[in-house]
This record gives structure tokens, sequence and C-alpha cells, in this order.
């Protein structure tokens, strides 16, 4: 069994261009591939901070509540990490992609992404993931 | 709607609009209710999870759901609905501002740490 020092090292062996791309994700295309089913989202903020406010789609696993509840996430879709920018998101980005998830940060944050569904968009959107 | 017109100078600004950190002090100490005058696929997408869900173009069916002793504070993504309601409202004798920065600004200011400053 390797330890996760040498998985992370190996990670960061393997990190190249392609990958920089691959690990980030913006609003429009996470928007696509939602409706698409072929993406979980997950909100890594505070317990505190999701009671405030939060999106009406995605599910709420805290950063710190993270590794005690992988077996929330599914194995088999791109796993979207979001908090209002992008800072926790990488981290939780990052911690997923080493116990084996395809795993990606939303580039826009939160906040981009309700700047994004203002009036019609928001309808529009709507309509999309019902099909 | 003539008393209202004659209102519409600087010194009167302050009585139209308010500033998120004193909606969140005013809201805490149970002064203000906010009204999220957004329509319902909107508020299904994205929400804050305190005030009043009320679209602006139910207001005027709905006026009797808002709360009387306290101060009305509109809000909309930025402030352009936000601001015709707070006229209409005003216009019916409520006491009512709208929220500068808009719910935007709310939920900016509410992340990390800053969330635990409104009581919910």
């Amino acid at each position: 069994m390797k330890s996760k020092i040498e998985e992370f090292d190996k990670y960061l062996r393997s990190f190249d261009y392609q990958e920089r791309q691959d690990m980030k994700i913006k609003r429009d295309e996470l928007f696509e591939q939602y409706t698409k089913g072929e993406i979980q989202i997950i909100d890594i903020r505070f317990n505190e901070e999701h009671e405030a406010w939060s999106l009406g789609f995605g599910d709420h696993i805290p950063l710190n509540e993270l590794p005690d509840r992988l077996d929330e996430i599914d194995k088999n879709k791109t796993i979207v990490t979001m908090c209002p920018h992008y800072d926790r998101a990488e981290i939780a980005r990052l911690y997923l992609k080493l116990q084996g998830f395809d795993a990606k940060y939303l580039t826009d944050g939160m906040l981009g992404v309700i700047e994004g569904l203002r009036g019609d968009k928001a309808r529009d959107y709507m309509n999309k993931l019902k099909g | 709607m003539q008393e209202l017109a004659r209102k519409i100078v600087p010194s009167e600004m302050s009585n139209m609009r308010i500033e998120i950190e004193d909606f969140v002090s005013l809201y805490n100490e149970g002064k203000c209710e906010l009204v999220d005058v957004r329509v319902p696929f909107e508020t299904a997408v994205w929400q804050v999870n305190f005030g009043l869900k009320i679209p602006a173009n139910e207001l005027p069916e709905r006026l009797n759901e808002l709360p009387k002793d306290k101060l009305i504070v509109v809000a909309c993504p930025k402030t352009d609905r936000s601001n015709m309601a707070r006229i209409y409202l005003a216009s019916e004798g409520f006491e009512v501002k709208y929220l500068v920065g808009g719910l935007l600004g709310l939920m900016d200011a509410l992340k990390g740490g800053k969330a635990k400053k409104i009581n919910l």
C-alpha cells in the first residue's frame, strides 16, 4: 500500500498542461454536463454558510467532513467541487482526485453561478434540467 | 404618488436604500424583514434561506403577508426590480428600503466565517 505522500508525489510528477485544463470546469460547461446527468456537484462550504444561502441543486458535504462521507460520492460520475470562489474547492478537488475520483473544481465559484442564473437565464436552465 | 415624487432628492436617498451590513444588524434585532422579489424559477435555482419570497408581480395580491411593524427590505439580484418594488410598497404605505448590492452582494457578504453574522 503506497503512502498518501507517494500518491501525491506521483500526481505532481505527472502534472502537465492537460491536467491543468482537466482539473477545472467553467459554469456553462457545468450546466451542460449536469443536465446530462454526467456530473455530481458538491458544495463544500461549512454548515453555517450552507444554512445562510444555497443553490437548488447539488449535494452539500462540508470540506472537513469529506473524508468520512466518501460513500456519498458517485464513482461513476465526474465530481465538481464548489465554494464561493475556488480556493477551498481546489483543496476538495485534489483530495478526491487522490482518492481515485474523477474530480474538477468550479472556476467561477458559487458566486459566479448565482450571477449567471438570474432572470430568464434561470428559467432556461430549469427548462433544460427538466429535459 | 405626488408626495413620493417630491422625495426624489439626494437627502432622501438614505430612506430608500439600506446597506447590507446595516440590514444584517437590523435583521438580527428583529426589526426588518427581507423580501426576495424574484419569480419562482429563479428562487428554485438559488436562494437565501431566510426572509420572505414574494415575486414582484404578486405583491398587489399578497400585501397582507408583509409585516406592518417592521422595515421591509426588498431585494433582487442587483437593485433594478427591488427599487421598483420599493416604490410600489412605499405608495401603499409601507416603510420600505431596497438592499444596496442586492442578493448577489448579500451572498458574497455571507460566506466563510461571515455567514455566522446573520441569526437564522
